[in-house]
């Protein structure tokens, strides 16, 4: 049953991802609590942009799954210190992604102008890519987050998702993500998040 | 409960091939009408078919109170929204029976954009012995006609008529997901995700809006309405439910937009208990009052709650829906919409679940049964057999281990007859129907 508070082993936590309240404070159930709420992460990410492409998306659902989004946010934000060096790329990138794109003439995603135009789709564009520029920025760079994998376009989907920045159990983390991404990882593999690659990926996201 | 009494498929004549379910055929909605005579069910192809319960015969005792296919019309079709180009869905969201009025029976059937009323009539008479025309409808030759003579109404094959009369369009942006007629039988209400608007049953060209969340900034945007219904009694009260689990009673005697609520039904999180699916646990899919008025049914995704209006603070009493509903794994599960059906004596709820289980608590005794509608699982007029869900540990024979539950298979929509212990069930594209013969108690 949901929320009862009971602690397993760590090669369970994929069996019961509801059963959990451990608080990120707690030690070596700290690593699971983050790999927990990035495997959530990452579904919800994925649930936010599967949506049959001719229907309006329930705006239910994609308020429920921002709501959630914007916890994790919040809670990396408490977690994490901003480094003073990275404030200022990281207010310039949310500024850029906060405004509306217009347009978006490169547009990878072909459902991006019918989204935009619609007042729900502007919703989930504008949220859920300014959560993610948020993110890219301060947590790919502190390896909280990897939101490489989200490259939606299948032209560029051979470039992002080779290296990775090393959490503190980089191994873990990708066994936890292995199944979500298209392409094999070895996970001895030394990791390093490329500049380019993050700007190419903010490109795809803010289409900027 | 006891017997059940048939089962009957959605009429399949629209289909290409019966082997298969057709996403079109998965019923979306069931509502018996007043009396409980007739059942309309609505699926995700736009179409409704209406059940009519057969009159009780002395000579085949077995077949008393069957329901039958009344009449089948398709509501609505699918649409294409130029301007956003996006497919507007046929899906029946929700059917409302109007109280009956005269020998015509009527009724609201909605998909995410329109309201249509429709009238259904029956002619079991016709008249013969024109004298202008012959009897297949070609005019006479005038020089045979040496006498005038009266029509006469002879009588006929019955034949049901359903024809449109009310659409009801462009009132909502979003998608509407419930609607609800007032007890003062003029006006009716449509609940989108961010709206309620109030219609006058004859007025299609104008309704007004009574509830509006939607922000200044859509960023801002972090609760939705999930339902809506006017009390039963009081025409100026009604209630909606909310995606964080909120409920808020509003009168519209307090004022034309009724933003600012005149109760607030929440219950406190319980700070243990938090987790990331906190808040889409905690959604409340479907809210409905009681035949009295004085209590509400809600359904959240672990639990039925019912509420005392006249207490804010908490429910009255909560229901678990089992550790079913607690093993799935995907938030995109949680957005389902599982809708409870207040009974006749107010004292058993029923919801519906995964794997084509749904529920019945008694409120007095405190006692529960999980039930399973599958044709595998019951012939007709057969007993159900109570089943047992096991979460681990000992297993005894027949039950069901959490693991093996088939998520896929959900009831989400089930409806009880307004008199008798009969209810319908509504599981993919099957409309089971379950009568308790022996009595009215629970087993």
């Amino acid at each position: 049953m949901l929320g009862k508070g009971e602690k397993r082993k760590f090669d369970e936590h994929e069996d019961g991802l509801e059963g959990k309240i451990l608080s990120p404070s707690d030690g070596p159930s700290k690593v699971s609590y983050t790999l927990q709420r990035q495997t959530i992460f990452n579904i919800s990410l994925m649930k936010l942009y599967n949506h049959r492409p001719l229907t309006e998306p329930s705006l239910q659902k994609t308020v429920l799954i921002n709501n959630m989004l914007r916890r994790i946010q919040e809670e990396l934000k408490q977690e994490g210190s901003l480094r003073p060096v990275f404030a200022s790329a990281a207010a310039a990138a949310a500024a850029a992604a906060a405004s509306p794109p217009s347009g978006a003439p490169g547009g990878p995603k072909p459902e991006d102008p019918k989204l935009m135009d619609s007042l729900p789709g502007n919703f989930e564009i504008t949220t859920s890519t300014g959560f993610l520029t948020d993110l890219t920025l301060d947590d790919i760079l502190f390896a909280d987050i990897d939101t490489s994998m989200y490259d939606f376009d299948p032209c560029t989907s051979a470039s992002g998702t080779a290296s990775k920045v090393a959490p503190v159990s980089a191994d873990d983390l990708l066994k936890t993500l292995a199944p979500y991404s298209s392409q094999p990882v070895a996970p001895s593999q030394p990791f390093k998040m490329d500049l380019t690659e993050l700007d190419h990926i903010m490109e795809v996201l803010v289409g900027s | 409960m006891g017997e059940d009494t048939d089962t009957r498929k959605i009429n399949h004549s629209f289909l290409r091939d019966h082997s298969y379910v057709t996403e079109a055929d998965i019923i979306s909605t069931v509502e018996f009408n007043h009396t409980g005579e007739l059942l309309a069910t609505g699926d995700k192809g736009g179409r409704v078919v209406i059940f009519q319960r057969e009159p009780e015969s002395k000579n085949a005792p077995h077949s008393q109170g069957e329901y039958d296919v009344y009449s089948t019309f398709q509501s609505h079709e699918p649409e294409f929204d130029y301007l956003k180009s996006l497919e507007i869905e046929e899906k029946i969201n929700k059917i409302k029976w109007l109280p009956q009025q005269n020998a015509a029976h009527s009724l609201l059937s909605t998909n995410d954009k329109t309201i249509k009323l429709w009238k259904i009539t029956e002619r079991d008479k016709r008249p013969e012995g024109y004298n202008l025309k012959d009897e297949e409808g070609k005019l006479k030759d005038l020089s045979t006609v040496t006498s005038l003579q009266v029509p006469v109404l002879k009588p006929m094959d019955l034949m049901v008529e359903v024809s449109p009369r009310r659409v009801f369009a462009n009132g909502h942006t979003y998608h509407i997901n419930s609607i609800s007629v007032n007890s003062d039988c003029e006006t009716y209400m449509s609940a989108d995700d961010l709206r309620i608007n109030l219609w006058h049953l004859a007025i299609t060209d104008r309704s007004f809006n009574i509830v509006d969340i939607k922000p200044a900034n859509m960023e801002d945007l972090t609760e939705v309405i999930t339902a809506s219904e006017f009390h039963p009694h009081h025409c100026n009260l009604f209630v909606y439910s909310s995606s964080k689990g909120s409920l808020r009673l509003c009168d519209m005697r307090a004022a034309a937009l009724c933003d600012k609520h005149s109760k607030l039904f929440e219950e406190p999180e319980d700070p243990s208990n938090r987790s990331f699916f906190s808040e889409i646990i905690s959604s409340v899919s479907d809210v409905k009052f009681s035949r009295s008025g004085r209590y509400m049914l809600t359904r959240d995704y672990l639990t039925v709650k019912v509420w005392d209006l006249n207490m804010e603070a908490r429910p009255v009493e909560t229901y678990q829906v089992g550790a079913a509903a607690s093993k799935s794994r995907s938030p995109s599960e949680r957005v389902t919409r599982f809708f409870p059906a207040p009974p006749p004596s107010a004292s058993v709820i029923m919801t519906g679940a995964y794997n084509n289980f749904f529920r019945m608590f008694d409120r007095n005794t405190k006692r529960d049964v999980t039930l399973e509608a599958s044709r595998e699982s019951s012939k007709p007029r057969a007993v159900l057999k109570p089943r047992r869900v096991c979460v681990g540990g000992k297993r005894r024979r027949d039950d069901i281990s959490v693991d093996s539950l088939d998520f896929t298979k959900k009831i989400l929509h089930t409806a009880w007859h307004p008199a008798e212990n009969i209810i319908a069930i509504a599981a993919t594209n099957n409309l089971y129907i379950f009568q308790d013969k022996v009595n009215s108690e629970m087993h």
